[in-house]
């Protein structure tokens, strides 16, 4: 077995512990339990605390532009850095819109207005277990968006962190387990994060879809060490 | 997926004989005479301990400092009660327990697993091999901060893998308090990054990078100390064999703890840490004052957590907590009072708020979220005048600060009763 760090926590390594997870549980604002989740077990309480639910907006800026029929630009998902990212929000950006989504992740589980939901390295797709907006999404291997003109026809899937038996299931690094799948190269001697040559298709309920492309995960050029100020591109692609 | 594979370890079938362990160029090893550890150093490269050698002795005093540091260590670790690492064998050369100096680029040491029995695993130890680059005041005390600590996981391993780091990395820091108090700043280091998030759900696993709060969590455990005696430390990693650590939690053990924590940064004399006032205190939520502001307030709780609410009274006041679906305690004590002084608010009759009447002046009301892996739930703290309904009550309004008097000596005898409660659930287990 590969050694465990166990001293200043070195990425991806601290994952969650054991637990049972199955007392006391209450939903406040009684959300619809997700489609995919067993009775009883909303997913949101197993996340652990880096990636439960906040009870406030993201103060992180989506500041795109659109031109021809690309829309690019960053979205601040630094959610204060860190050591403060486990208690400040995902920031949620609805595609069609072109803009970031105003809501607290508590309010976010029973919106369907957002499409994407980022905080540090955890990309979350409204669907499954995360939401109840029934987007699925698909991983096209692509270096630019430009090389994809349509969606797939099949290998959308929705975001699934939580087992049958409610335990928590996570990516390498420890984010929730999401349909964009492990979206990125990690270095261990440089900790820098790349992205995959990849393009996230997004689709909805009533067929339209979406593509995704991250460009870099460092996209303040201001701080160009600034993780999870992402540059991004997106376009809109034919219905299903 | 990981968090289930995780709590359902089995029988790993034993690896090639130390495939996994680290190679170290030109390696030596020293152990003290009659020993438990065994130091694996490098001679040569980036992993060479440092060669200095005072004493002449041909080991460098590096890893002399470390071996005795270790052979101090465990012994004193199993005075306490706590199991010894279990035996690797002969991994390593021989059964003593092995330590890797190593040349880390970010953290400072790691324990490494070779292999698991249910819940019981094997492994090893790696260690920084000079602490050049690394931010402690002298090599000794990184030495002191990171040996100890990377035993005291093997030590868990005889009990439970894969626990939360709450309470992995935290009774680690723990450990090496424990041994040195303040003769070693490693826990005063980390303290901060709890005691700056006590609004957090203690009882949720934390995961990634950056993030301190694990290792602050050794407050815990501390406290645990304080005030049960370490044998509750013990006790709860005993417990962790068949449960999770969340569970291991008692509810009246957690209210006392985030008392305890209220009284961080003020003098030792109010309550219960002896170095109370040089910790840092726990953050406060905006100062509830009628006078000026709507008297009522809402405040988010989520699982077991606390939320300090400073409450300034022009007079006597009822304070009403509805909680709605998330179980909470709540206690007010006066600005510059101690633990005895604090006013537990009680159910009120037929309703489900919490309800206390409290004399004018500066409080802080603590609300102690005892909610296991809940949502933040919204709760509503509202002030009032206190209610006449009864000769008592009457009494009571005409003269506040005597009800107060009454009223707490009620709530300290329910404080105390509670205080002196079976020490947590996993002593008593």
């Amino acid at each position: 077995m590969a050694p465990r760090i166990t001293r200043l926590a070195l990425f991806g390594i601290l994952v969650a512990g054991c637990g049972g997870d199955d007392g006391e549980t209450v939903t406040p604002d009684a959300p619809p339990v997700q489609e995919d989740a067993p009775t009883g077990c909303d997913p949101a309480t197993v996340l652990p605390s880096n990636y439960r639910p906040i009870a406030m907006t993201s103060a992180g800026a989506v500041s795109v532009s659109s031109a021809s029929d690309v829309t690019s630009g960053t979205i601040d998902a630094t959610a204060g850095g860190l050591a403060n990212a486990p208690d400040n929000p995902y920031v949620y950006v609805d595609l069609v819109a072109g803009a970031k989504v105003a809501i607290s992740d508590l309010d976010a589980r029973s919106s369907t207005g957002w499409d994407l939901a980022l905080k540090r390295a955890s990309l979350r797709v409204n669907g499954g277990d995360s939401g109840m907006g029934k987007r699925t999404l698909a991983v096209v291997q692509a270096a630019t968006l430009a090389e994809v003109t349509a969606g797939p026809a099949s290998g959308y899937t929705s975001d699934d962190f939580t087992t049958d038996d409610c335990m928590f299931v996570a990516h390498p690094a420890g984010e929730p387990m999401s349909a964009f799948g492990p979206w990125y190269d990690y270095d261990d001697q440089t900790h820098v994060v790349t992205p995959k040559a990849e393009v996230y298709v997004v689709e909805r309920d009533d067929g339209t879809r979406s593509a995704f492309r991250i460009e870099t995960y460092y996209g303040d050029t201001g701080n160009p060490m600034r993780g999870a100020y992402y540059q991004v591109e997106w376009k809109q692609l034919p219905a299903r | 997926m990981i968090r289930g594979l995780a709590c359902t370890l089995v029988l790993v079938a034993a690896s090639p004989a130390d495939a996994a362990r680290p190679v170290l160029a030109g390696e030596a090893t020293f152990g003290v005479a009659n020993g438990a550890f065994l130091v694996h150093y490098a001679t040569t490269g980036g992993d060479a301990a440092p060669a200095a050698d005072l004493d002449g002795d041909a080991i460098p005093d590096f890893v002399t400092e470390v071996a005795e540091v270790v052979e101090d260590a465990l012994p004193r670790f199993a005075a306490l009660g706590f199991r010894a690492p279990l035996s690797d064998g002969a991994l390593g050369g021989d059964g003593r327990i092995d330590i890797y100096l190593r040349d880390l680029a970010i953290a400072d040491g790691n324990t490494g697993i070779d292999q698991c029995t249910g819940t019981h695993c094997v492994g090893y130890i790696v260690a920084e091999n000079d602490f050049a680059g690394f931010s402690y005041p002298t090599v000794g005390e990184g030495i002191r901060s990171v040996a100890p600590h990377e035993l005291f996981h093997l030590i868990q391993h005889a009990y439970a893998a894969e626990q939360s780091p709450t309470w992995t990395e935290g009774s680690a820091v723990w450990s090496v308090e424990h041994l040195y108090g303040d003769g070693n700043a490693d826990f005063e280091r980390f303290l901060p990054t709890f005691l700056s998030k006590t609004f957090r759900p203690f009882e949720r696993p934390a995961t990634g990078f950056g993030d301190g709060y694990p290792y602050g969590a050794a407050l815990w455990p501390y406290f645990l100390e304080q005030r049960f005696g370490a044998a509750a430390v013990v006790a709860a990693w005993t417990a962790c064999e068949t449960m999770p650590f969340a569970d291991t939690i008692d509810d009246a053990a957690w209210i006392e703890f985030t008392r305890w924590n209220q009284f961080a940064g003020t003098p030792a004399s109010s309550g219960g840490y002896p170095a109370a006032a040089s910790f840092p205190r726990a953050p406060r939520e905006p100062t509830i004052d009628p006078t000026i502001d709507p008297a009522s307030a809402t405040i988010y709780v989520e699982g077991l957590s606390a939320r300090y609410v400073p409450l300034a009274l022009a007079t006597a006041q009822q304070v009403e907590i509805d909680s709605g679906p998330i179980a909470v305690a709540a206690w007010i004590v006066p600005t510059g009072g101690s633990l005895d002084a604090g006013i537990e608010l009680a159910p009120a009759a037929g309703s489900p708020a919490l309800v206390a009447t409290v004399g004018p002046g500066d409080h802080t009301l603590v609300v102690t979220g005892l909610g296991r892996n809940t949502l933040a739930a919204a709760v509503t703290i509202t002030l009032g005048e206190p209610p006449v309904s009864s000769d008592d009550s009457g009494s009571c309004q005409a003269s506040p600060d005597a009800c107060f008097g009454l009223v707490g000596f009620l709530m300290l005898v329910v404080v105390r009763r509670r205080g002196y409660r079976p020490a947590t659930r996993a002593a008593s287990s």
